[in-house]
């Protein structure tokens, strides 16, 4: 009897050690990220991002090889925009080259001479069709994954799309869609515009808003469809920390954290529906785990005590402020035909008007 | 054949944005095309520019003929002009929107290159940075005064009414020789007409849905009380020059109601003077190239009305047009009931229109334009005009200067006009602005003759009625 619960005590503290150190991982990575938005460090997409999957690794990634990656498909772009012929009648050229050049970069075959005569055909980066959802290996929603296989998701596809535009300083705005986040760019042809890297397509917005999913008030809200801010930007990587945290931990999770994670981003970016989804989530949980303390059948049984009665407020006022700006959950298997839809109905939905570099390499 | 007809009588509001006289049609007509096109402008109004010393006094537009008649018993003037040849002209109208489309296109890309190739400076030494006023011409007085009085409903002197502002801007197109007595007492007399049919149908005569019902059935409807032998056929649609290229006064209610037809511009106008009238409460909405009314029934759920058909759209189908992008509903310029202040903006935008349609652009423009802004920042059309003006004045400095925006430092004055001129274009951009092409606009509208639609609108009626009978 002894032995056994000395073997439970030594299970349970090496779980608490390991535990522990997760946290503080997470918690050094927390402030790592939010001094970019208290503006006490310098914000960088690229950190945040790489911040966010090196936790969930445990500090084990390397940064170099990272940055080396990187920094090849900036240098590809600074060729393309270099040596490649690019038909643009407006004043903004020198910025709009950039843009059709990460385009190429990461949806287009690219060769590339490494030698006097040697040349290498690098595959475009393709949509991974394999647990779009990060449900099997959360890992599958990263940067890294992506660079690694060459195949990512709506979630590392645009984020690879928006570290690499930093470095050749090519203006871009991420933004959220139902389940999904895409490229907005501004140029003086064509206003505002889309690019989908899940197909390669620039897709027009009627695309997206027939996706079914979106309600009128919700764009008008700015849920979705909002060329986010470098602020808002980091903001997304707050939440990814949090979610990223919430899978590697499981029940080990703390609350605390997951809301502290969410405030955080909410302060720069008030209206970010999976900011405000989560925080309602973690409320919900919370006030759940209170029902189950109390052995209550039902939440009105606990609504005597304080500290339920408030949780539940604060959750189910959140609750209502989202659906009220517009939020409509999409189910996940509608996800992958509206997707797909895209390329079913490429001739309906694509922006035909935006120049691209002329069949590169051919 | 049926088909582009049918395309043709739906086209609306494009006249909206781009207006044109026959004296300066390709000017006004590309001056629409902002930002993705817009500079077009540049080359076509130097032809309009080096006109501006002579101006040719407008002529007088003759009212007897187009005068709103007071209503009627029997007013049959649903007016059918020869159909072979309306649809003759509706073809031509169509290839020549297109081939006017390719042209902008082409001329955009000519403006572009002619910028950046930079020429011999010019040694003139006096440069006029003002577009040339009409202010002499006799007829611009008219609009000056119009701006006055509507100026007053701008800053609360006096309330501000549909009825009378609209009839103000055009009235200023005729240099004010029509009476607001006259064109008040045929509204009233529709009013009263509208009051008499409720009652007939013994309608609630508080109920908000009951009164749009029958604005809605005046329009696409014949209307008939036997009893006082009065009889109003449907409104029609106008294909001919609907966008007002020939005759400017197309776009006017006041030739809605004389000719009982009309486009998406002037229905939708008239439709609210008349719900003003009889108190109903309805607002204006614009969409791409496009306006149409909003109202709430009874129970505060909104409808969509498109009187360019006379039926009942869903959000969905405006959505569908393809050239509403997020940042346009974010910056609310599309889609949303206007406020009686951002009606008030509309109609500010057309009293501009009108004038640099009739005489030109010039700083009155910009004073008006500026107003409308200054009362409802984000009227995108208002932002169209004043995009026009910018670039009109930067290219009429320039060609003065002769010199290349590349060059352009050595003239502090006309750098500042430039960077205006650009600084207006990212204005319409950012709010989300994106120029719908004349086929994918007449596309659009015709969608709504097939049968899903034409089924969902008579539900959508359907549904209303019933809610009407059930409150008797």
């Amino acid at each position: 009897m002894k032995k056994f619960l000395l073997i439970i005590l030594c299970i349970s503290f090496s779980q608490i050690g390991f535990s522990q150190s997760n946290q503080e991982i997470y918690e050094q990575a927390f402030q790592d990220i939010n001094c970019m938005l208290l503006k006490t460090c310098s914000a960088s997409f690229e950190d945040a991002v790489f911040t966010v999957e090196n936790a969930y690794f445990s500090n084990q990634l390397e940064k170099e090889i990272f940055n080396k990656n990187i920094n090849f498909l900036a240098e590809l772009s600074r060729q393309f925009i270099a040596y490649q012929e690019f038909v643009y009648a407006y004043p903004d050229k020198d910025e709009v080259v950039k843009y059709a050049a990460l385009f190429s970069v990461i949806t287009d075959t690219v060769k590339v001479k490494v030698d006097t005569n040697k040349i290498v055909g690098l595959k475009p980066y393709t949509y991974d069709f394999n647990d779009i959802w990060g449900h099997d290996d959360w890992s599958n929603m990263f940067v890294t994954k992506l660079l690694e296989t060459r195949k990512g998701n709506c979630h590392s596809l645009p984020y690879l799309y928006k570290i690499v535009a930093d470095k050749i300083e090519a203006k871009t705005h991420i933004a959220v869609a139902p389940n999904h986040f895409y490229i907005k760019h501004k140029n003086k042809a064509n206003g505002w515009y889309n690019t989908e890297l899940t197909s390669g397509i620039f897709p027009n917005d009627a695309w997206l808003m027939a996706s079914g999913y979106i309600h009128l008030d919700a764009i008008v809200n700015k849920l979705y469809m909002e060329a986010l801010n470098d602020d808002q930007m980091i903001a997304l990587n707050i939440i990814d920390l949090a979610k990223g945290y919430e899978r590697k931990l499981g029940t080990l999770a703390q609350n605390e954290f997951i809301l502290k994670c969410c405030d955080a981003a909410l302060t720069v970016y008030p209206h970010y529906v999976n900011a405000l989804l989560l925080k309602a989530e973690t409320k919900k949980k919370m006030f759940d785990a209170l029902m189950t303390k109390y052995n209550a059948q039902y939440p009105v049984d606990i609504l005597n005590i304080p500290e339920a009665e408030k949780l539940f407020t604060e959750m189910t006022n959140l609750y209502a402020q989202i659906h009220e700006m517009g939020y409509r959950k999409m189910p996940e298997e509608m996800y992958l035909e509206w997707l797909v839809s895209l390329k079913d109905e490429r001739n309906k939905y694509e922006n035909k008007e935006i120049t691209k570099f002329k069949s590169p390499n051919h | 054949m049926k088909l582009i007809d049918k395309h043709k009588s739906q086209r609306r509001k494009q006249e909206i944005v781009k207006p044109g006289r026959s004296n300066q049609p390709l000017a006004c007509q590309t001056l629409a095309f902002f930002p993705t096109l817009g500079l077009t402008v540049i080359v076509l109004t130097l032809s309009t520019l080096t006109s501006f010393g002579q101006i040719q006094a407008p002529k007088t537009p003759t009212l007897e003929n187009n005068f709103p008649k007071p209503f009627t018993t029997n007013p049959n003037n649903n007016l059918t002009p020869n159909q072979l040849t309306q649809n003759q002209e509706q073809l031509n109208q169509y290839q020549k929107d297109i081939q006017k489309q390719q042209r902008q296109r082409q001329e955009l890309e000519a403006i572009y290159r002619e910028i950046s190739q930079p020429k011999k400076p010019t040694t003139k030494t006096t440069v006029n940075y003002d577009l040339p006023s009409c202010d002499s011409v006799s007829g611009t007085s008219a609009y000056r005064s119009a701006f006055t009085e509507i100026s007053k409903m701008t800053d609360g002197q006096k309330t501000f009414n549909l009825s009378e502002a609209n009839f103000l801007v055009e009235n200023a197109f005729y240099e004010n020789q029509a009476q607001f007595e006259q064109f008040n007492k045929t509204i009233q007399q529709i009013g009263q007409f509208l009051t008499w049919k409720m009652e007939e149908l013994n309608y609630d005569q508080s109920s908000n849905l009951a009164k749009n019902l029958i604005l809605y059935r005046f329009f696409s409807d014949t209307l008939e009380i036997k009893s006082k032998n009065l009889k109003h056929l449907p409104f029609k649609y106008d294909f001919d020059d609907y966008m007002g290229n020939e005759d400017w006064t197309k776009m006017f209610v006041e030739k809605a109601l004389a000719t009982n037809s009309g486009q998406c511009h002037s229905l939708p106008l008239l439709y609210l003077i008349l719900a003003e009238e009889i108190g109903a409460k309805a607002q204006l909405a614009y969409s791409p190239s496009h306006s149409y009314v909003k109202f709430q029934d009874d129970n505060g759920k909104w409808h969509n009305i498109e009187l360019t058909n006379g039926m009942m759209t869903t959000d969905a189908f405006v959505l569908q047009s393809g050239y509403i992008k997020a940042e346009a509903l974010q910056n609310e310029i599309y889609m949303l009931p206007l406020n009686q202040k951002e009606l008030l903006s509309h109609v500010l935008f057309d009293l501009a229109k009108g004038y640099a349609v009739k005489y030109c652009y010039d700083s009155f423009v910009k004073q008006v334009i500026d107003k409308a802004l200054e009362i409802d920042p984000n009227n995108i059309n208002a932002h169209m005009v004043k995009s026009d003006y910018r670039t009109m004045r930067f290219m009429y400095v320039q060609k003065q200067l002769n010199v290349s925006p590349d060059n352009i430092d050595k003239y502090p004055k006309a750098k500042q006009l430039l960077n205006e001129m650009y600084a207006q274009y990212d204005i319409v951009d950012n709010l989300g602005f994106e120029q719908m092409p004349a086929e994918a606009y007449e596309k659009w509208l015709g969608s709504l003759q097939n049968a899903k639609q034409k089924q969902e609108s008579q539900k959508m009626i359907f549904k209303l009625n019933q809610d009407i009978e059930l409150k008797r």
